[in-house]
C-alpha cells in the first residue's frame, strides 16, 4: 500500500510539475504566461532537485521546483527519498555590486506539496506554505549562483503503523531544517 | 599509517621549498560534493568464533552501494595549470561505513586554471574512522573546469576512489577479532564550486 502510494504521488507530482511548466512554455504571453528565464539544480543536505525560474515584469520571479527529499537517506536510515514540489514567488529586496558581481537579496512565499518523511513518522503527504530567502549572484557566463534558506509551514498526514489510522500534524522538518543551506546553480536562457 | 602521514608531509614540504616564490599565485579553495557508487571490495577477516576455533575469511566481490560525499579543499595554485592543497570532509564508503578523509590533492588544468577546459586530479591520504584504526584513501580522475566569472568556477569530476577500512564483524567481539581488513573501490561523480 505504501509502495503504491509512493508511486502514485511521484507520478502525480511529476505530472503537475510538467503540466505547469508546459502551460508556461506553450501558451502565449498574451494570456499572462511567461517563458522560463533560468533552469537550474538545487543542492542541499535536505533535498536535491531541479527548478525553472520565470522572470516577472517588476523584477520579481517565480520559481517552480521538483526535488527529492533526502531526510534519512544521507544518514543511511532509509534507502528511498521522498518527492516534493514547490512554487515560490520571490521579490528582489535589494541588489548591489560586490567586487564586480551583481548580487541580489531576495525573499518570498510560495506553496509546497510532497510525499515524504517527517521526523519519526512513516511516509506521508505534506501540503502548506513555503518561504524562501537567499542571495543570488549573477555571473558573466549566463550562470547564476544562489545561496538560499527555505522553510515549509505545512500539514503532514500519514498512517500510524500501530493503529492503522491516519494522523494529521504539523510538518516538523519544515521548521527544524530551516538553517540547512541550499545552493542553486542555474543557467540563464 | 603514521609513517605514510609523515612521508606526505615531508614530500609536500620538499615540493614547497623547490619551487620559486613567484610560482605560488595565491590561495585556492573549493567545496566539492557528489555521489559515489561503491562497486568492489576485497576483504580479509581473522577472528575466534564462539566455538573457540579460528576463522579465516578472504575474498573479493562486486556489489553496488550508493554513498554521498562532501569535501572542503584549501590549497594554492602553482603556475597557470597546477593546484596543490589539502582537503577534508565526510564521505560514505560502504553501507553503514563512513570516513573522514584527510588528504593531499594535486590537480592539473590542461588549458589553465582560469579557463574552461579538461582537468585531472589525484588525491591521497588518510581516512579517519569513528570505530576503528585509520586507513588509507586515494582517488584519481578527470574532469571539466567551467570558469563562471573572475575568481569563481565549477568543476565537474569523475573519478575512481579506493578506501581502506577495518570493519567490525557482526557477532564477533573486539577481543575475538584478530584482523579485519577491507578495501572498497568505487566511482565518484562530483561537482565543485571553486574560488
Amino acid at each position: 500500500m505504501v509502495k503504491i502510494a509512493r508511486k502514485v504521488s511521484t507520478i502525480l507530482l511529476s505530472l503537475l510539475f510538467s503540466c505547469v511548466l508546459r502551460a508556461q512554455i506553450i501558451l502565449p504571453e498574451e494570456f499572462g504566461f511567461r517563458r522560463p528565464g533560468e533552469i537550474g539544480t538545487i543542492h542541499s543536505p535536505k533535498q536535491f532537485g531541479a527548478y525553472f525560474c520565470f522572470p516577472g515584469p517588476d523584477g520579481s520571479y517565480d520559481t517552480m521546483a521538483i526535488m527529492a527529499d533526502m531526510y534519512g537517506v544521507i544518514s543511511g536510515k532509509h534507502s528511498s527519498p521522498g518527492i516534493k514540489f514547490t512554487y515560490n514567488h520571490s521579490i528582489v529586496v535589494k541588489d548591489w555590486m560586490v567586487n564586480g558581481w551583481d548580487v541580489d537579496l531576495y525573499a518570498g512565499p510560495g506553496i509546497s506539496l510532497g510525499y515524504l518523511r517527517d521526523a519519526g513518522r512513516t511516509m506521508g503527504g505534506m501540503a502548506g506554505l513555503n518561504l524562501a530567502a537567499g542571495i543570488k549572484t549573477h555571473m558573466q557566463r549566463n550562470v547564476d549562483l544562489a545561496l538560499e534558506f527555505t522553510s515549509d509551514i505545512a500539514f503532514y498526514i500519514s498512517e500510524n503503523p500501530r493503529y492503522h489510522n491516519l494522523q494529521l500534524s504539523m510538518y516538523k522538518l519544515g521548521l527544524t531544517r530551516v538553517f540547512y543551506p541550499q545552493l542553486k546553480i542555474s543557467y540563464r536562457l | 599509517m603514521r609513517l605514510l602521514g609523515k612521508l606526505l608531509v615531508i614530500l609536500s614540504a620538499q615540493l614547497a621549498m623547490t619551487l620559486p616564490a613567484k610560482a605560488w599565485n595565491g590561495l585556492r579553495y573549493s567545496l566539492d560534493w557528489g555521489y559515489m557508487a561503491s562497486v568492489y571490495q576485497t576483504y580479509r577477516y581473522n577472528y575466534i568464533a564462539e566455538e573457540e576455533f579460528r576463522v579465516e575469511q578472504h575474498g573479493s566481490s562486486f556489489f553496488l552501494n550508493s554513498n554521498g560525499l562532501v569535501k572542503l579543499f584549501v590549497g594554492t595554485t602553482i603556475g597557470r595549470h597546477a593546484e596543490l592543497g589539502m582537503f577534508s570532509g565526510y564521505e560514505g564508503i560502504r553501507q553503514d561505513r563512513r570516513a573522514v578523509p584527510l588528504c593531499l590533492r594535486a590537480g592539473w588544468a590542461f588549458r589553465g586554471l582560469n579557463t574552461d577546459g579538461p582537468m585531472c586530479y589525484a588525491e591521497g591520504g588518510a581516512a579517519l574512522h569513528k570505530d576503528c584504526a585509520t586507513s588509507g584513501l586515494g582517488a584519481a580522475g578527470l574532469g571539466w573546469h567551467c570558469q563562471l566569472d573572475h575568481g569563481c568556477g565549477l568543476d565537474f569530476k569523475v573519478g575512481v576512489n579506493v578506501c581502506g577500512d577495518h570493519p567490525p564483524i557482526k557477532g564477533v567481539s573486539k577481543e575475538s577479532l584478530r584482523k579485519s581488513d577491507a578495501i572498497y573501490s568505487g566511482i565518484s561523480f562530483t561537482v565543485g564550486l571553486c574560488f
